[in-house]
């Protein structure tokens, strides 16, 4: 009768090869169970979560039992925990017997793995096994590739391989280092302006679905904070944001952008106060120039050409892609597209500006770049809301984070805070920075990798990197 | 956002094989463009009715009610105004012509309707698989599949797009038909451009995956004409059957006697109802 296991894409890898029928709805069902979507059989693919989907390309590609298997950057747009249940499975099936093979440029994640190919123009420049070869800190970072932060505290350490992390307490205690508490930070400075955003009491409901994407939920920015909105894939913090400059109405609730209530202002009248980056510059990107694309937003707003230069020049400078103005966006990089995006937004002056995961798919020194940017707007008095799944960036950036799980609001208040709040780090998907997670050990609270460096440099201990 | 009609239930006509499906379809629209009054399209409307609730998807037909009410007031309308016989316009009110009309729209919304019931019941998967059966390439039949597949995504970048646009204060509700037209610009270029490159890399992944190996395609989708399937061709032949004959068997004389005393009956039946106190 009727084959009951008829997944939408999967077979068609092995349907393709001639495999056998039967043994086809064999692999399904086992190539499923490897990535931990057993059970999913019937789902449509478009209605799984980023996670999910990119297990079950993976599964579509074992089910041809292939001996080796190839990724290119598997994790890139994944949330703190979906990234370490995709390396865990790789690790698994490396386990078992396959090659496995990841291009990627974030290092975080590789210190498990059987050997690294660094490649620079061209040429394999080093081979070995990552502990060894990710300790070389200072070459990685001259050849544009971020050290993993517990590299460079094992330097600082002086060790000869990166360390594991649940040694670096021993490691710390063998070397007699002593650790130096630094002073309590700062907490969130409470400021007493007006808030610049409002929302009160915010539901938003797709058509044809159950659960509302924001459910219920209230909060406050004020003018120039830096505030970082977290949580998992599908949260609902992209919906959350979208209120802010009225690209989706309210179902019901209220936002107030700036004075003007959201949903009577509209996008146009709000792209006024508020500038919008979206994750991927090329939706935007439609000129045959460099500076039409940058004119496009103060035009749009009726910016007068007597001004349009000026504004125009000015945004080019902060992003630093002044030498470029004539030239046809299309054949820039992946970061100068993304910083011309923001240019382009600038352009605008807004005083409010949304970031959504503006550093997803960027190298070392692109995303360096466009933290700096964001660090000067932030100086020049920009209130920035940031969307993003890079806990470093939320550690070393901003001063509040925001955190959404299941469309609600589940924290709202400083760094080290939630960091230190395992509860809704596990509920909303997320994962302290490796920086953290290393002071944590040591009974410190230290945000960013110079912190802990300087815990343990200032102790007298370590030989500096 | 639900895209997709499919309703992913159990029932007679979710099992019944697609090859029947798809024969199906196009019979239907053959008895509908066949009858032209309205109260045979009305009958037939009534079996479409039957085979929607057979196969569990009146909702989905209930849910393009706005589209099929569109469909059946607009083609009413237009038929009843401008029919070169008997239009309002013309030759003014005539009853005769309207119910024409009326019947006219109800057959487009039933075609709709029972393409609605199609899709509402079968998987794309098993409607590619259906063609190949009829003869079709495998890659045509996958074009197909792949359509269906890509509007969720298409969509979604279109979206994204506007929203982009829109964010920079691109304003596509004011302003006259050619300021309009050429504010689309901005929306034009970058979906085209990120199709383009979707088109691209899809290209390399149906290759990774073996696409077009040269090796013979094993079809993982299986399925078996059933007694179901022979009792809908019996049923199809017999629709055919009436819309072909049905009128001049009404007027055979033995069934208009028939009729008439079945009719009889009825207006007997009803008379003791309303005399009833």
């Amino acid at each position: 009768m009727r084959q009951r296991t008829r997944p939408g894409v999967l077979p068609g890898s092995a349907e393709s090869l001639g495999v056998p029928r039967a043994e086809i709805a064999r692999r399904v069902a086992e190539c499923l169970g490897l990535v931990g979507l057993a059970g999913f059989e019937r789902r449509e693919p478009a209605t799984l979560s980023g996670g999910e989907k990119q297990r079950l390309a993976i599964a579509s590609v074992l089910a041809m039992r292939p001996s080796l298997i190839l990724l290119d950057e598997p994790t890139t747009d994944l949330d703190p925990v979906g990234k370490g249940e995709v390396h865990a499975i790789l690790r698994r099936l490396a386990a078992d017997g396959l090659a496995v093979a990841v291009i990627e440029h974030e290092t975080e994640e590789l210190l498990d793995l059987d050997r690294i190919l660094h490649l620079d123009a061209g040429a394999v420049r080093r081979d070995g096994p990552p502990r060894r070869l990710l300790l070389e800190v200072a070459e990685l970072a001259a050849a544009g590739v971020e050290p993993p932060v517990a590299a460079r505290a094992s330097r600082w350490l002086g060790l000869a391989e990166v360390v594991r992390e649940e040694r670096f307490a021993d490691e710390v205690a063998a070397r007699g280092v002593q650790v130096e508490r630094t002073g309590v930070r700062p907490r969130l400075a409470t400021r007493g302006e007006a808030p610049v955003i409002e929302v009160d009491h915010l539901v938003h409901r797709y058509p044809l679905r159950d659960q509302p994407a924001v459910d219920d939920v209230s909060l406050a920015i004020r003018p120039g904070e830096f505030v970082a909105l977290l949580g998992a894939n599908g949260s609902g913090k992209t919906t959350l944001a979208k209120h802010l400059n009225g690209l989706l109405p309210p179902t019901s609730g209220a936002v107030r952008v700036a004075g003007h209530d959201a949903k009577k202002a509209g996008t146009a009248q709000l792209a006024r106060h508020v500038g919008y980056v979206f994750q991927d510059p090329d939706h935007q990107i439609f000129s045959a120039t460099v500076w039409e694309e940058m004119a496009f937003g103060p035009r749009n707003l009726g910016v007068g050409e007597d001004q349009l230069e000026s504004r125009i020049l000015a945004a080019l400078e902060v992003v630093g892609l002044t030498e470029e103005r004539d030239r046809d966006p299309f054949v820039l990089t992946k970061g100068q597209r993304q910083r011309l995006a923001v240019a382009s937004v600038l352009a605008t002056a807004p005083e409010i500006l949304v970031l959504d995961e503006p550093t997803t798919g960027l190298d070392y020194n692109d995303r360096e770049r466009m933290l700096a940017l964001l660090a000067d707007l932030h100086r020049r008095g920009h209130t920035v809301l940031v969307i993003t799944h890079a806990m470093e960036v939320v550690a070393s950036h901003c001063e509040r984070a925001l955190v959404m799980a299941g469309g609600k609001l589940v924290f709202d208040g400083g760094i080290p805070e939630l960091f230190a709040n395992d509860e809704v780090l596990a509920r909303a998907r997320l994962r302290a920075p490796t920086a953290w997670r290393l002071g944590r050990m040591l009974g410190l609270e230290t945000l960013t990798p110079e912190e802990l460096g300087a815990a343990l440099r200032g102790g007298g201990g370590g030989n500096g990197a | 956002m639900k895209l997709f009609l499919y309703l992913d239930r159990e029932s007679v006509v979710h099992r019944l094989h697609p090859v029947t499906k798809l024969v199906a379809l196009p019979v239907l629209f053959g008895v509908a463009m066949r009858l032209e009054r309205l109260e045979t399209l009305a009958l037939l409307a009534l079996v479409v009715v039957v085979v929607a609730a057979l196969g569990r998807a009146l909702d989905a037909v209930a849910g393009m009610a706005s589209l099929l009410l569109t469909l059946l007031i607009a083609t009413t309308l237009m038929w009843w105004l401008f029919a070169p016989q008997g239009g309002l316009l013309r030759d003014g009110f005539q009853p005769a012509a309207l119910a024409r009309s009326a019947g006219l729209g109800l057959r487009l919304a039933l075609m709709v309707a029972s393409g609605i019931v199609f899709l509402a019941t079968t998987r794309v998967e098993d409607f590619a698989h259906g063609l190949r059966t009829l003869g079709l390439p495998y890659r045509v039949a996958f074009a197909l599949t792949l359509a269906f597949r890509l509007v969720p995504t298409f969509v979604a970048s279109g979206r994204a797009v506007a929203e982009a646009q829109r964010a920079r204060g691109l304003d596509l509700d004011h302003g006259g038909l050619v300021t309009r037209m050429r504010r689309y610009t901005p929306l034009v270029v970058p979906m085209f451009l990120t199709s383009i490159r979707r088109a691209d890399r899809l290209a390399a992944a149906l290759e990774t995956r073996g696409f077009g190996s040269g090796e013979k395609r094993t079809d993982l989708v299986e399925h078996r004409f059933g007694g179901r399937d022979a009792l809908a061709a019996v049923l199809l032949v017999g629709l055919v059957a009436a819309s072909l004959w049905g009128g001049e068997l009404a007027s055979q004389p033995a069934v208009q006697a028939a009729l008439g005393s079945a009719r009889a009956w009825l207006e007997a039946l009803y008379a003791k109802a309303a005399s009833r106190p």
